[in-house]
């Protein structure tokens, strides 16, 4: 009873929170809120503005975030975070376990510094490990199915909570990049209000900090000279209308699998390239059971890191997936059967029915020129005849 | 005071490089523009007045179908059942429109999946009846979308016409409308014995090209499509296949004729239909093909004895006009087992399909009921359209074009059209409850 009311006493309003993070992220069919935890992030907010020097609409939740956090010192992590809500959770489990972050570096801090750094040159270094991520990263295989892509993304969370049982505190006061990135704010905020309060008493000397800062912002525009290369995937796979080119996809997503969950034609699955392992989890698309539908850009609006640019439905002819390819000698007109499907179903009139040898055989073909890839004769076509080929990097 | 400094430019520095409302957002660049069909031929521009005279009426009646396919061959039998004096007139000298004389063969979407997911046979009433008496005869391959011979489909269709006292008109063309402001009086027929009028209350459009139709004055989209000629190959069951130098060739599909098999002809795209001049032009292209055709399979090892059987007496127009009636089909109706008050009938699908981005295979679509406002163009009183060109969605055109709906829908018309005649009504006006009685009672299943 009396652990009962410790924990009611606990819950709070970072416990709603929690509770309102976890039925966005479930999934319960609210597919364009699905990822909105992620938009407060001012992590991934700076990673991602930095990275591509643009943003979007929902980028304001990020910067009212920042705002606050500028206001109050870790002001996301006190009143929000729904990671931090379960770690306090499961240090509270064992109580008995003695253990001080006192004498352990700030990670965190020296992550989110370096991430951004890194994210001038267009490379956000360590934004997969934003809490944010890891959080619906763990959602995911609720709405996507649990495949060998997309465990690696659910496993952040438990095992970021599972520290919390034996290291309470490590993850949120040393380890976040998240909590690293307010911290590192913090004494911002102090030169905005109007009284300067005294130095925190926690905080290491300027001396130490001016030292960590330039190591962390070195390393992070080292990193991100030398990473572009090994962060780059070479094999071009199908990819959701409107992102970035191949060789920065891998490095800008974040897995947190939004699109994923959001797409409402269940086409977008995590990649898996045994050959490939920096492309991992990233979203990548299979037209088994559907297509990307015409009127629809729901993965490019709940896209919290750019690497989908957002779009607007009725760019979607400028913005390829790839070339639908067909192999003749597949199709059912070749066999002198009645069918039409892909031409039918192609709102890009990409498909002409051209004669050959006369009229005795008329076959479909592709026009290069107006085909995006939406892959709507691929899943169509009875026989499998038709492809989708990556094409060229759409932006 | 340096780390402040070192802070502040570093936030300055990098509101700079996002540069104020530089948004990411991808725009589209203008309207797409639509690729413009070419212009029609209209011949020589040149015209001549034609004198007017005086026309015999041929006959006054009280049910008229014109065109005497699938939908045609139903709707009069369905109206003679009523009990109405029903007159049927047809341009070539067969029953059975494309699905007999035409060759295509098989009778499609006769089943589809009901509410509880069982694969069903949806096609009842004539047409069910249809496809009974040709099974009987042993003239049908299978159960489901069952492949008939022509010439037997030919015969159960004039026998059944013969049974229910419809009056028939072979090598007769229906010319032109008798209008009279929101009503057509009747129907000028053009034959060997000349031009005359029929007279009649209620006027069925089964032409397929919706002919009645546009000259009623009806609204219509017309609908560019494939054109094919079907023909059959004859001794496919002497092809010797142990023959050196033998190798597969596409020889069609079987009939139950033994040795005798259909070949389809998808033919090229965005054909006119309507167009005289092409279709003269198809048809002696199409001839000329399927001839060298058959000469190549025949000097093939193996297919000496293969000889080219016919080619079918009707060009395959698959789809040409479509009415704009009181309700246009849509997808979404066929998906979602929209249920109709006034349905008229279910038909079934063949293809699969997408619908909302996700693929319905043909084993799962869900059979489909057909409203009776679909079959009632907008203006006329007494007109009623079945068969390929009754109101739909383009979408639907390979569910909607086929044998089984066109049997479906001319069904419904014939029932509806007797109804009218008997209440003295416009065919809008037809009570909807006494149309479903009739149809239930004339053996149709209304799902």
């Amino acid at each position: 009873m009396a652990g009962l009311t410790s924990l009611g006493r606990r819950i709070g309003f970072r416990g709603l929170s929690a509770a309102a993070a976890a039925l966005l992220a479930a999934p319960l069919g609210w597919k364009a809120f699905a990822g909105l935890y992620l938009w407060l992030s001012p992590f991934l907010l700076l990673n991602s503005a930095l990275a591509l020097r643009s943003f979007v609409e929902l980028n304001a939740l990020g910067f009212l975030v920042l705002a606050a956090a500028l206001a109050q010192k870790r002001w996301f992590c006190r009143h929000l975070c729904p990671v931090g809500w379960g770690c306090d959770l499961a240090a509270s489990c064992r109580q008995r376990r003695n253990f001080s972050t006192a004498g352990f570096p700030h990670v965190g801090r020296w992550l989110a510094a370096s991430s951004l750094a890194a994210s001038c040159i267009g490379v956000p270094l360590f934004q997969i490990l934003d809490p944010m991520a890891l959080f619906h990263g763990f959602f995911t295989p609720l709405s996507a199915g649990i495949s060998a892509g997309a465990l690696p993304g659910c496993l952040g969370l438990p095992l970021v909570w599972i520290l919390s049982l034996w290291y309470p505190g490590l993850w949120c006061s040393r380890l976040c990049p998240l909590g690293g990135l307010q911290e590192e704010i913090a004494p911002i905020g102090r030169l905005l209000k109007p009284k300067a309060g005294k130095a925190d008493p926690a905080s290491p000397t300027p001396g130490t900090r001016r030292r960590w800062l330039l190591s962390s912002l070195a390393a992070g525009v080292a990193a991100a000279l030398l990473a572009p290369r090994a962060l780059a995937s070479k094999k071009d796979y199908l990819r959701p209308p409107g992102s970035m080119p191949v060789d920065r996809f891998a490095a800008l997503c974040l897995r947190c699998g939004n699109c994923i969950r959001g797409c409402p034609t269940g086409i977008l699955h995590h990649h898996m390239d045994a050959a490939e392992p920096i492309s991992w989890m990233v979203p990548s698309i299979r037209f088994e059971q559907g297509y990307c539908l015409e009127p629809c850009n729901l993965c490019s609006r709940v896209c919290p890191s750019g690497a989908i640019t957002l779009f607007d439905p009725a760019a979607k002819d400028r913005l390829p997936i790839g070339l639908a390819e067909i192999r003749e000698e597949e199709c059912l007109l070749a066999k002198n059967r009645e069918c039409d499907r892909c031409k039918a179903s192609c709102r890009y009139r990409a498909i002409a029915m051209t004669a050959r040898r006369g009229s005795l055989l008329t076959l479909p073909e592709v026009l290069p020129k107006k085909c995006v890839g939406c892959g709507a004769c691929e899943v169509i076509c009875p026989t499998r005849a038709v492809r989708i080929r990556p094409g060229p990097p759409g932006t | 005071m340096k780390r402040r400094n070192f802070l502040t430019r570093m936030l300055a520095g990098g509101a700079l490089g996002l540069g104020a409302g530089c948004s990411r957002k991808i725009e589209p660049t203008s309207r797409r523009t639509e690729d413009s069909p070419a212009s029609p031929d209209s011949g020589s521009g040149k015209t001549v007045r034609e004198p007017s005279r005086e026309i015999p009426v041929l006959a006054e009646t009280d049910v008229l179908v014109i065109g005497g396919g699938p939908a045609g061959v139903a709707a009069a039998i369905a109206a003679a059942r009523t009990g109405a004096d029903t007159w049927l007139v047809e341009r070539y000298n067969h029953l059975g429109g494309l699905w007999t004389g035409g060759l295509v063969l098989p009778l499609l979407s006769t089943h589809a999946v009901d509410r509880q997911s069982r694969t069903r046979q949806v096609i009842f009433g004539i047409g069910g009846e249809m496809a009974g008496r040709l099974k009987s005869l042993g003239m049908a391959i299978s159960e489901v979308n069952p492949v008939i011979d022509p010439e037997a489909g030919k015969f159960v269709l004039e026998e059944m016409i013969r049974e229910s006292g419809v009056k028939m008109l072979y090598h007769t063309w229906a010319a032109q409308v008798i209008r009279q402001d929101r009503t057509i009086r009747g129907v000028f027929v053009e034959s060997k014995s000349g031009r005359s009028a029929i007279l009649a209350k209620v006027v069925i459009d089964c032409t397929g090209d919706g002919d009645i139709l546009h000259w009623a004055g009806e609204r219509y989209e017309v609908m560019k499509y494939h054109i094919g000629l079907v023909h059959r190959l004859g001794n496919i069951d002497r092809i010797d296949a142990r023959k050196p130098g033998y190798v597969k060739r596409g020889i069609g599909d079987p009939t139950p004729i033994p040795g005798v098999n259909w070949v389809n002809m998808h033919g090229p795209d965005e054909q006119d239909g309507l167009d005289v001049r092409n279709l003269s032009r198809l048809q002696m292209d199409f001839r000329r093909e399927i001839w060298e055709n058959v000469q190549r399979i025949r000097q093939t090892p193996g297919y000496e004895q293969v000889f080219l059987l016919d080619t079918a007496s009707q060009l395959g127009v698959r789809m040409s006009r479509i009415v704009e009636a009181e309700y246009r089909l849509t997808l979404e109706d066929t998906m979602t087992f929209r249920e109709f008050e006034d349905a008229i009938g279910v038909s079934g699908a063949w293809t699969t399909m997408l619908y909302k981005g996700k693929k319905v295979p043909k084993t799962e679509r869900p059979c489909w009921q057909i409203p009776y406002r679909s079959l009632v163009p907008r203006q006329t009183e007494n007109l009623l359209v079945a068969g390929r060109c009754f109101c739909f969605e383009p979408a639907l055109v390979e569910d909607t074009r086929i044998i089984g709906t066109c049997l479906v829908t001319g069904h419904g018309a014939g029932a509806a059209a007797g109804l009218a005649v008997q209440q003295r009504e416009a065919v809008r006006h037809v009570d909807r409850s006494r149309l479903k009685q009739l149809l239930l009672r004339q053996g149709v299943w209304l799902g």
